[in-house]
């Protein structure tokens, strides 16, 4: 069985098609990095994935689950950090990080245990007991990924995690990610902009472009098939022939 | 471990009461208002009360026959009129002198007036107003004057009917009869005019309709910014890929909103009861009459109100996930302000059982209008009328929140976006 499961997905808003015959699986705990250019599909994608958005046509299955049909199942086992997200900002992060621990967690102490792993994997400290409306950018992040990661999620659907950050708080979010994930058995869906990142984090890559997805593998397959040196150069070739 | 509904509605409050325009616009707003509304009145009573303590008037006397002369006196006397007797020729001088002095009456009493009354001839007193603040004291100056010169004609007139006819009582003959007004109120027949008793049942009438709009207004904006808060930071949209049916996620939202319009709702009625008991209570009392609303007219009142603010919120609800942002949300909220205003503007000014009928079906069709029209039935007793009414919100309510839930179980709730911008890429 594949943690996600996608075959000749389709999404159309209106008379625009977003993706046209989206095929990829990704296997349990693996680290996979959807990459693309603008308005290539990624986030559509991963909405689709986390129960958003309903696909026009294809097969989506999560763990065996359908999103469709079986929406609520895949609820259960997914955590979703969507794309520039933020949280709410007259809470403190210990009051947000609690909230929505309280949502997966079956007793008081489970709840406890989730909101003390996720202030660990923020490491914002004594931050956490201050309004969100006093945190940068970076420390959002930090504590987004950290909630998305504390309830233990079969897989995390991680939208664009180091978009826009400075380059010591998307360091330390990629190494959260990669710790977890290799603790936990976590498989990750991510998109990204960054090939380092890509490079260092996933261990498959998928290339998207124009609603379809147009090469997969490792960076080391990948970097071999297209004779590049670095996965920027891959890119470049795959999806910047335009 | 606490349902997911409480969770929400917990965090909802936190997070709204939080809100310093909550905070405002709930508990501060009417704190403030209604004491500056009752001080308002007060001190616009006590201010033109001030200022009819003394009343500066100037009087020309072009007649000095014994009459005219027995009038100044009687003026002089008078406490509330400081009467300043002018040396002038001619009324034009007068005019000036009066200006100059800043005096805002002058009185001109013509020449031959007191022949005139002797030999039983209406005579005319001219009174001219220096109108310079247009402010309400002005013409009251002018009913001071007025009474002061009506009553020495009263006097003029008993002292000739004295002399015409020695014995007859004067008083019969200037008054033959008098009129009491008594008007019939509840089942009571009470010794007060009917427009005092209208006065008084108005005024609450047309207080609570305002009441009832601002805080309509004020909780569908907590509420509309409150969803479109959480569009703008992409809350909303982690919150449907937890594991909790957007029912209750719909639920908590509107839940957690009207438990903030409650908490309004009770502040605003406290601060509205204060100020009609200041400002009628002591009338009321003195009336010992049940004039109003009953204790049963106010829990009828609540239901309506209740359901009205529940409709509100449910539509303010649905219609911000519309918008992208909370900016794009309050535009959005405008065409619901506009509902809720229309009917109130309408209800204030007329009476509506003489509307067309297209009006009166549009009116009765737009929720907000029904907890005015509720507040007229109650005053009225037509309680048959309540209940149509309450059963007609309840009706719109529940198609409301079944739209809405409907709505927020598709995926339209993370597409739909309202913008009035050109649509973005490709
Ligand atoms: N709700 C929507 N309605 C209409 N078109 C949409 C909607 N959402 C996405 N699209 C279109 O679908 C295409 C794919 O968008 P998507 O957001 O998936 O791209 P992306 O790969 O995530 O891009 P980026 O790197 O900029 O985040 C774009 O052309 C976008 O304009
Ligand atoms: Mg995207």
């Amino acid at each position: 069985m594949y943690a996600v499961y996608i075959e000749d997905l389709r999404k159309r808003f209106g008379d625009f098609e977003a993706l046209k015959g989206v095929n990829l699986r990704v296997a349990p705990g693996e680290v996979y990095g959807l990459i693309g250019p603008n308005g290539a599909g990624k986030t559509t994608t991963l909405r689709i994935v986390a129960t958003l958005l309903i696909p026009t046509s294809g097969k989506v299955e999560v763990f065996g689950y359908d999103v469709v049909s079986q929406a609520s199942e895949v609820r259960r086992i997914i955590s979703y950090l969507p794309e520039e997200a933020g949280a709410y900002r007259r809470l403190t992060g210990l009051e947000y990080l609690r909230f929505m621990a309280s949502f997966y967690a079956k007793d008081g102490e489970e709840l406890e245990r989730m909101v003390e792993e996720g202030a660990r994997i923020s490491g914002l400290g004594g931050k956490l007991k201050e309004k969100i409306s006093n945190y940068s950018k970076g420390m959002k992040q930090r504590l987004l990924v950290a909630r998305a990661l504390m309830c233990h999620p079969r897989l995390a659907i991680l939208d664009e995690p180091t978009g826009g950050l400075d380059v010591v708080h998307a360091h330390h979010i990629r190494r959260i990610i990669k710790e977890y994930a290799s603790a936990h058995g976590t498989t990750v869906l991510l998109s990204s902009h960054n090939m380092l990142e890509v490079e260092y984090l996933c261990d498959r890559v998928g290339i998207i472009d124009n609603g379809v997805v147009l090469v997969e593998g490792t960076s080391e397959e990948l970097k071999e098939r297209y004779d590049a040196e670095n996965l920027e150069e891959v890119f470049v070739k795959v999806a910047g022939g335009a | 471990m606490r349902s997911p509904l409480a969770t929400i509605i917990i965090k909802e409050l936190k997070d709204l009461l939080r809100d310093p325009r909550v905070f405002l616009g709930i508990v501060v707003m009417p704190i403030i208002i209604f004491p500056i509304m009752g001080g308002a009145v007060s001190m616009a009573q006590t201010s033109t009360y001030e200022a009819l303590k003394t009343v500066k008037v100037a009087c020309l006397n072009l007649d000095h026959g014994q009459w005219s002369e027995e009038l100044i006196s009687f003026m002089d006397s008078n406490q509330q009129i400081d009467l300043i007797v002018l040396d002038a020729q001619s009324v034009q001088d007068a005019v000036a002198e009066t200006a100059k002095l800043g005096a805002p009456m002058l009185i001109v009493i013509p020449k031959g007036f007191s022949e005139n009354l002797s030999s039983y001839t209406p005579a005319v007193i001219s009174t001219i107003y220096f109108v310079k603040k247009y402010s309400f004291t002005e013409p009251a100056i002018g009913d001071v004057v007025n009474s002061v010169l009506h009553e020495f004609s009263e006097l003029v007139s008993s002292k000739l009917v004295e002399s015409a006819a020695p014995n007859v009582n004067p008083e019969a003959v200037l008054a033959p009869f008098s009129v009491q007004e008594e008007t019939w109120i509840k089942g009571n027949v009470v010794r007060i005019a009917p427009e005092q008793l209208i006065g008084v049942v108005l005024t609450q009438s047309i207080m609570l309709p305002v009441v009832i709009m601002v805080l309509i207004l004020v909780a569908a904006q907590v509420a509309a910014t409150s969803v479109a808060m959480e569009k703008e930071e992409k809350t909303l949209e982690t919150l449907l890929t937890i594991p909790v049916s957007r029912f209750t996620i719909l639920a908590g939202k509107l839940l957690g909103s009207v438990a903030i319009a409650g908490l309004g709702a009770v502040v605003y009625t406290a601060g509205f009861m204060m100020y009609m008991n200041a400002i009628m209570g002591p009338f009321l009392q003195a009336l010992n009459v049940p004039v109003g609303i009953t204790p049963l007219g106010y829990a009828i009142m609540g239901v309506s109100i209740f359901l009205t603010l529940l409709a509100a919120l449910a539509i303010a609800i649905t219609v911000s996930v519309f918008a992208e942002d909370v900016r794009g949300a309050q535009s959005l909220l405008g065409f619901i302000i506009i509902l809720v205003i229309i009917p109130f503007i309408v209800l204030m000014t007329g009476d509506y059982e003489y509307f067309p009928l297209g009006l009166k079906i549009a009116l009765f069709a737009i929720p907000f209008s029904h907890p005015i029209l509720v507040v007229k039935a109650l005053l009225a007793e037509d309680y048959l009328f309540t209940a149509y009414s309450i059963a007609y919100i309840a009706a719109f309510t529940v198609v409301v929140l079944y739209v809405a839930a409907k709505f927020f179980a598709t995926e339209k709730i993370v597409t739909a976006k309202l913008t009035f911008k050109r649509k973005a890429r490709r």
